[in-house]
């Protein structure tokens, strides 16, 4: 009795950590993907209505959510507050050189004229499209494997345990 | 309003000096003092630490032009090729640097090396000079040189045509009469004004008769004769006009080419002056001229 107790509650972490791997991955594809999505409505909203970098963010804030949407909502408490223009990552979802070239961007948003600031947006749509081509393939393969492997790792335990 | 421009450590300084309801204008300059307005004369700022005057920086300068586009030059990149930017209540910024030419016209500004920011200050009770019957009220035009109070007058006289129930129009093309921003006047003008921001002035005029049925036209600054001429079209609609005009008297406008068009406009003329305080009424006269 005591073993099968041992080996369902090894058998349910090795599944909840499963669960936690995946839900990263997952995170992670739509961090990128919602990014890509704000690049894309930035432009929009710039090209036809010049609309304020704040009114901006707002608006794509208002109905998303997401770890990308709250940090776009921290970049703008921080920026209205005099803190500088820093965007700030709560967790650790993209890699060291994807940070920076965010980073890199947020820091120059909205200090250039239109055509300046459309060139910006290009290029920094140019040098992350194919990476997050890649990130969303990447991710979707490994959080699948990583459950898989979580579920028949569990199981095994529990075998062996048993 | 106005600190909201500046770093901490200038807002410091300048405190030091007036309080934030006294300051008029301010004047940045790069690698030069920082300069302050009251209602007097300008004050260099100083470094009471240093005990030298502050210096600004091309810091400083970046640091007001990026707060007072919230962060979005591109927004208003084209008030910047005018030569300015307007920034909540009604504060102007005129800025000066290194112009961009396309096609003869000035484009964009770069390597910008001094702005003034000026703060407007609403008085109440100004038009109390002008007497009553100013109220049948005849089409006016205010006369003064650079910061002499012109804009103050007209927005008071705005104010209070507006509450004596005309319908105003209020051609505020640089927002600094009603201090608007994002569809919100920061400065009273009245009950009965609507008003037109941050859009050329000239573009304005004829679709603002037929849309908005105004009683009053209130506008700042003519400048050319091309205003002057939907001025006179919109008189000749049988709507009156109350506006300013560059001028250090009626010797000067006399020398503008379409002063003859001026005097077949407008019916009384009132004449400011900085001498002995800004705001001073020199002169009020009336003129029977040919509409």
């Amino acid at each position: 009795m005591l073993t099968l107790i041992i080996g369902s509650v090894i058998f349910l972490s090795a599944l909840y950590m499963g669960f936690k791997i995946k839900n990263f991955y997952l995170e992670r594809k739509k961090y990128y993907l919602d990014l890509n999505d704000f690049i894309v409505y930035y432009e929009n909203e710039i090209k036809s209505y010049k609309l304020r970098l704040f009114d901006i963010i707002e608006g794509f804030t208002t109905f998303r959510k997401g770890i990308f949407s709250s940090d776009l909502k921290s970049f703008i408490e921080n920026t209205k507050s005099g803190n500088g223009a820093n965007f700030c990552f709560s967790k650790k979802l993209l890699c060291v050189s994807d940070k920076e070239t965010v980073s890199n961007f947020f820091r120059n948003i909205g200090k250039c004229d239109l055509e300046g600031e459309l060139n910006n947006i290009r290029n920094f749509r140019n040098r992350f499209s194919e990476r997050t081509v890649a990130v969303q393939n990447k991710s979707e393969k490994e959080a699948a494997l990583y459950m898989k492997l979580s579920v028949l790792t569990g199981l095994a335990v529990m075998i062996i345990v048993l | 309003m106005w600190k909201n421009l500046f770093s901490d450590k200038v807002n410091f300084l300048i405190s030091q000096y007036f309080r934030e309801n006294e300051v008029c204008e301010i004047r940045l300059r790069r690698d030069k003092p920082l300069m302050v307005k009251s209602f007097g004369n300008f004050c260099e700022i100083i470094d009471v630490e240093r005990r030298f005057p502050y210096i600004c920086t091309s810091q400083d300068i970046e640091r007001v032009i990026i707060t007072a586009s919230k962060n979005s030059v591109y927004a208003v990149s084209e008030q910047i090729s005018k030569g300015f930017i307007c920034f909540d209540g009604g504060i102007r910024i005129g800025i000066c640097g290194e112009g961009v030419v396309n096609n003869k016209e000035i484009t964009a500004i770069k390597n910008i090396s001094s702005l003034t920011i000026r703060v407007p200050h609403q008085i109440f009770g100004l038009t109390e000079r002008l007497g009553t019957e100013w109220l049948n009220f005849e089409n006016t035009l205010i006369i003064s040189p650079p910061a002499a109070g012109k804009t103050t007058l007209l927005r008071e006289m705005c104010r209070v045509l507006s509450n004596c129930s005309y319908n105003i129009a209020l051609i505020d093309e640089r927002g600094e009469i009603s201090g608007s921003s994002n569809g919100q006047t920061y400065l009273d003008v009245g009950k009965c004004t609507d008003v037109i921001c941050y859009t050329e002035k000239n573009a304005v005029y004829e679709n603002i008769i037929r849309s908005m049925s105004p009683d009053i036209i209130v506008t700042d600054e003519i400048y050319g004769e091309r205003e002057m001429d939907n001025l006179y079209e919109a008189n000749r609609c049988g709507i009156k006009i109350c506006a300013t005009i560059h001028a250090g008297g009626m010797e000067d406008l006399e020398r503008k080419t379409y002063y003859s068009k001026i005097i077949n406009c407008f019916k009384k003329f009132i004449v400011l002056s900085k001498v002995p305080c800004v705001g001073t009424i020199s002169k009020i006269f009336k003129c029977e001229g040919v509409c």
